[in-house]
């Protein structure tokens, strides 16, 4: 078994506002393997900076325990946290010194050398700008120059709270490629984001949390191969087509002029039923699972495709569902 | 600790508008020195046989003669009880120097004076860059940054603390100090009292203002990592220092001029602070004028009760308080 570097229990942090207790992480178990690239996915207000916030000892739990390289938190912080570089919401300097400067007096913090600012801003290119003000830096520039700063420990954990905000469509490319590079090095990254299609691209993991608990938490694709493809049945009369895969136990729902028929394992058998009533394929394609669609599944923002049938009448909107039994494909 | 310090100091100085604030501390006790020496530049021969001239006249003038001629008549009666020919001649017959337009150089009296306004003038200007100093990292959000390369908050708090103190005790030192030298070697240079006596009373009064103007910046610095702003900071200062004063005068409170902020700021820096006391038993009878004292001893120990409380409510909660980004 892998080695956790990063490990919650029963983590619950209440916040009370004008009288009001709000549970923002509510018994969070939570657990990062050693290396890699964990992604950390919730809707907003979910609970993931609040528990980003209490793994780096800015805000205390109210109850549970958190451990960091099976060190407990926050007894031994200070050790800890000189292994991890962090951004957290969004990466905060002093607007009137230079972002070559705020690094400069951060690495003095931790008794650093003055030039390990300059090897970090080369890292994620910034070394042209570094010198102006970081008043004057656009958002993107300013999430450089977080990751700079999170890189200056050379920290074995790496902690980024939406790092792909504000960046441009090259910097997101180099974004990625650094984390990957990062990941693919033995630092482990656990990379809070919204931007799911990069985050599917980048993380090897990922843990989905909801209301403050953990939904789902494993490797990308042992949780989306829970999530079933499809195959979108482009053709004429889908009504008749729909009910000869159903008749051959394909589960099958009609989405507006396709049909959209549970799993991929076999499209020239969809093919070879329906041109056998004379009904021709236009087009045939995979509807593959991808994070976002699972991630708005669990979280509850988007009814599940075709997982509604005939039988319990709970089709999405503008759905007609139909077959109540999924069938084996090539049935 | 030492790094801590280090960088702290150097995120002090880095700050445009600190820097400001302590150029115009420099150039405002510059200015007021300028203006002291100024004001008491020697007296030309000029003006000193105009002043001559004038004292000479006086008796001739019609009013002050009829004036003289009448005390002279009767001093007591006059004057008061004890009193003789002689005491009605000096006050009625003008001398030189009441016609002279400007007074001497003087250092004891500067202490009072200009040297007072400088010293409250510079605590209130590193009140400000410490109050900035502590509230930028707030407002922008650095503290985050910071404490996620030191934890130990604590530390982090005690180090911008003591570049607050070294760096104000510092600016304090040399401002203030430089005004009372350069008043110093003014007075020397044109042979004005500068002798032991007046050099400690001086001495005494520079220590006094650097110790207020440092313990003032290190309580601001307190108070903006309390409140988590600048602003708030300033805004209490005032409102103490300014509602103190308005307190003091509407409550039907004994004494109550004995606890507002300005009164023990004087009492701490002047070389004898007295205050009119309106609830006074003898004031309210009509019969006294109410003052009473405040010595450098009480106005520093209630100051310092206030910088105690001040620091230990802003260690403790910056210790235990959550920090989240602004």
């Amino acid at each position: 078994m892998s080695e956790l570097v990063v490990e919650t229990r029963g983590l619950r942090k209440v916040f009370r506002d004008r009288g009001r207790r709000i549970v923002a992480v509510d018994g969070l178990d939570l657990a990062v393997e050693r290396g890699g690239v964990h992604g950390f996915l919730g809707p907003n207000g979910s609970g993931k900076t609040t528990t980003l916030r209490m793994l780096l000892g800015l805000a205390t739990p109210d109850a549970g325990d958190i451990r960091i390289f099976g060190e407990p938190l926050p007894s031994r912080l200070p050790a800890v946290l000189r292994r991890v570089g962090a951004v957290v919401e969004f990466p905060q300097f002093s607007p009137d010194l230079s972002g070559r400067r705020n690094l400069r007096l951060l690495a003095g913090t931790v008794g650093l050398p003055r030039t390990r600012a300059d090897e970090v801003l080369e890292q994620v290119g910034l070394t042209r700008r570094a010198g102006g003000r970081v008043r004057g830096y656009s958002t993107g520039m300013r999430q450089r120059l977080g990751l700079a700063a999170a890189l200056l420990k050379d920290p074995d954990v790496l902690v980024l709270d939406e790092p792909l905000n504000g960046l441009d469509p090259a910097g997101i490319t180099d974004m990625r490629e650094l984390l990957i590079r990062l990941g693919d090095s033995g630092v482990t990254v656990l990379l809070s984001s919204h931007v799911l299609a990069e985050v599917q691209q980048v993380c090897s993991s990922v843990s989905i949390i909801g209301d403050g608990r953990l939904l789902a938490s494993g490797k990308v694709s042992d949780l989306l191969g829970e999530s079933t493809a499809y195959t979108r049945v482009v053709v004429a009369h889908t009504k008749r087509a729909a009910d000869l895969l159903t008749r051959a136990g394909y589960s099958v729902s009609v989405d507006g002029d396709s049909l959209l028929v549970h799993g991929h394992e076999h499209p020239e058998e969809i093919s070879r039923i329906l041109a056998a009533e004379e009904l021709y394929v236009a087009e045939l394609s995979a509807v593959r699972p991808d994070l976002e669609s699972f991630f708005l599944e669990l979280t509850g923002h988007r009814p599940p495709v075709a997982h509604a049938t005939t039988s319990n009448g709970s089709g999405g909107p503008g759905r007609e569902t139909l077959g109540d039994e999924p069938a084996e494909a090539g049935a | 600790m030492s790094r801590l310090l280090r960088v702290e100091l150097a995120r002090y100085r880095s700050r445009r508008i600190i820097a400001l604030l302590l150029l115009l501390a420099a150039l405002l006790a510059a200015l007021v020195a300028f203006k002291s020496a100024w004001d008491t530049r020697p007296i030309t021969r000029q003006e000193a046989a105009t002043a001559r001239a004038n004292a000479e006249m006086e008796p001739q003038n019609g009013d002050v003669k009829q004036e003289l001629d009448a005390c002279l008549a009767n001093p007591e009666q006059y004057l008061g009880t004890g009193t003789t020919a002689e005491d009605c001649r000096e006050n009625f017959t003008g001398s030189p120097s009441n016609y002279l337009p400007r007074k001497q150089l003087d250092l004891d009296g500067t202490v009072k004076g200009n040297g007072l306004g400088v010293a409250i003038a510079v605590a209130g200007l590193l009140v400000i860059a410490a109050a900035v100093f502590a509230g930028s990292d707030w407002a922008s959000g650095s503290i985050v940054t910071q404490l996620l390369f030191e934890p130990r908050r604590s530390r982090v708090w005690v180090a911008k603390a003591i570049a607050v103190t070294v760096a104000s005790g510092a600016v304090a030192l040399v401002t203030i100090g430089g005004f009372w030298l350069a008043l110093y070697l003014v007075a020397a240079d044109r042979g004005a009292p500068h002798g032991s006596a007046v050099v400690s009373d001086v001495g005494w009064h520079v220590l006094r203002a650097v110790l207020f103007a440092t313990g003032a910046a290190l309580g601001a610095f307190a108070l903006t990592m309390l409140f988590r702003h600048s602003v708030a900071t300033l805004a209490l200062l005032f409102t103490y220092a300014v509602g103190g004063e308005l307190f003091a005068i509407l409550l039907p409170v004994d004494n109550l001029g004995r606890w507002t902020l300005g009164n023990n700021v004087y009492g701490w820096l002047e070389t004898q602070m007295r205050y009119f006391d309106p609830s006074a038993p003898c004031a309210r009878l009509g019969n006294c004028n109410g003052l009473e004292h405040i010595g450098h001893l009480q106005g520093g120990v209630y100051l310092l009760v206030l910088l105690l409380v001040a620091v230990l409510a802003s260690l403790v909660t910056f210790r235990r308080r959550d920090v989240a980004a602004a």
